[in-house]
């Protein structure tokens, strides 16, 4: 069965989709509701790309048949030319008022968002970018008391910078981050509706998309950063790989 | 080419001076060492 029969209804139970691989791929992000559904049972799959929604025993269906459509949320993160509404508050947002850290206008009856409606936590790009900076202050705030916290804020400051450089490039599309090949071949295959033949929607390697940032940008921050960024790489390849080596941090 | 809402962009440049506040403070930390 292929995404495009399953993003026209044909939703099937979770456990059935273990192990046969023909819709769920390795890059399908799955995430679990952060608080239990009040309305849809328990288990459910919701995949990155908002297409697939896999929910046991519910009737819940994408909107549309495309699948980069869905039906059950508010906030979209994709446009495609098509006129949607305007994404709802991030959760960003609301963890900013939450944490009375920034926001002065307050809450007002339009910042009621999918929270509150969805038992899906919505994870993507935009929102990463604050949400990775609040990481990292959260960690060098933990410093110097707890010297491991140098660990997890060098994973979120990685985090940070990846994520604006996806949101700076990905244009309205949002494919101006993948690879420059499968762009094109993206494009092409998205507006004939061949959804079989998109292709690998994974972004570009860091450092390639970082040039390709300040290419289309102007960004000019000068040999330095550029050598701090590539190094800020090194440094989370080297941890995120969980290589067995040691690292020996010296502030 | 920064595709971020108004408000979004607000937040994080919120968090942006969030983390500098506290480099700043981790710099005095380590200087005063």
């Amino acid at each position: 069965m292929g995404r495009a029969a399953v993003a026209r209804g044909t939703l099937r139970h979770s456990h059935e989709w273990a192990g046969q691989g023909s819709n769920l791929r390795p890059w399908d992000l799955k995430v679990r509701p952060e608080r239990p559904p009040q309305d849809v049972p328990s288990g459910n799959v919701l995949q990155r790309d908002d297409s697939l929604l896999q929910l046991d025993g519910s009737e819940l269906v994408p909107a549309e048949a495309d699948p980069y459509s869905h039906g059950y949320s508010r906030a979209r993160t994709r446009s495609f030319g098509r006129e949607h509404a305007r994404p709802s508050e991030p959760a960003l947002l609301r963890d900013l008022r939450s944490h009375s850290m920034s926001v002065s206008n307050g809450g007002d009856a339009d910042s009621r968002d999918d929270r509150d409606e969805s038992p899906f936590l919505e994870i993507n790009e935009r929102v990463d970018v604050g949400e990775a900076l609040i990481e990292l202050a959260t960690q060098l705030e933990r410093l110097p008391d707890y010297r491991y916290a140098w660990r997890w804020a060098c994973a979120a400051l990685h985090a940070a910078v990846q994520a604006a450089i996806v949101v700076s490039i990905a244009g309205s599309a949002r494919i101006g981050a993948m690879r420059v090949k499968d762009q094109a071949k993206w494009m092409t295959a998205y507006r004939e509706g061949r959804w079989r033949d998109l292709p690998d929607e994974r972004s570009d390697d860091f450092l390639p998309l970082y040039r390709r940032m300040k290419e289309q940008t102007g960004f000019a921050p000068g040999s330095e950063v550029d050598d701090e960024v590539a190094r800020l790489h090194r440094l989370r390849n080297l941890l995120g790989h969980i290589r067995p080596t040691a690292l020996l941090v010296h502030p | 080419m920064w595709w971020l809402y108004p408000e979004e962009r607000q937040s994080v440049e919120a968090e942006l001076n969030h983390v500098e506040t506290a480099l700043l403070r981790l710099r005095s930390v380590y200087s005063d060492d």
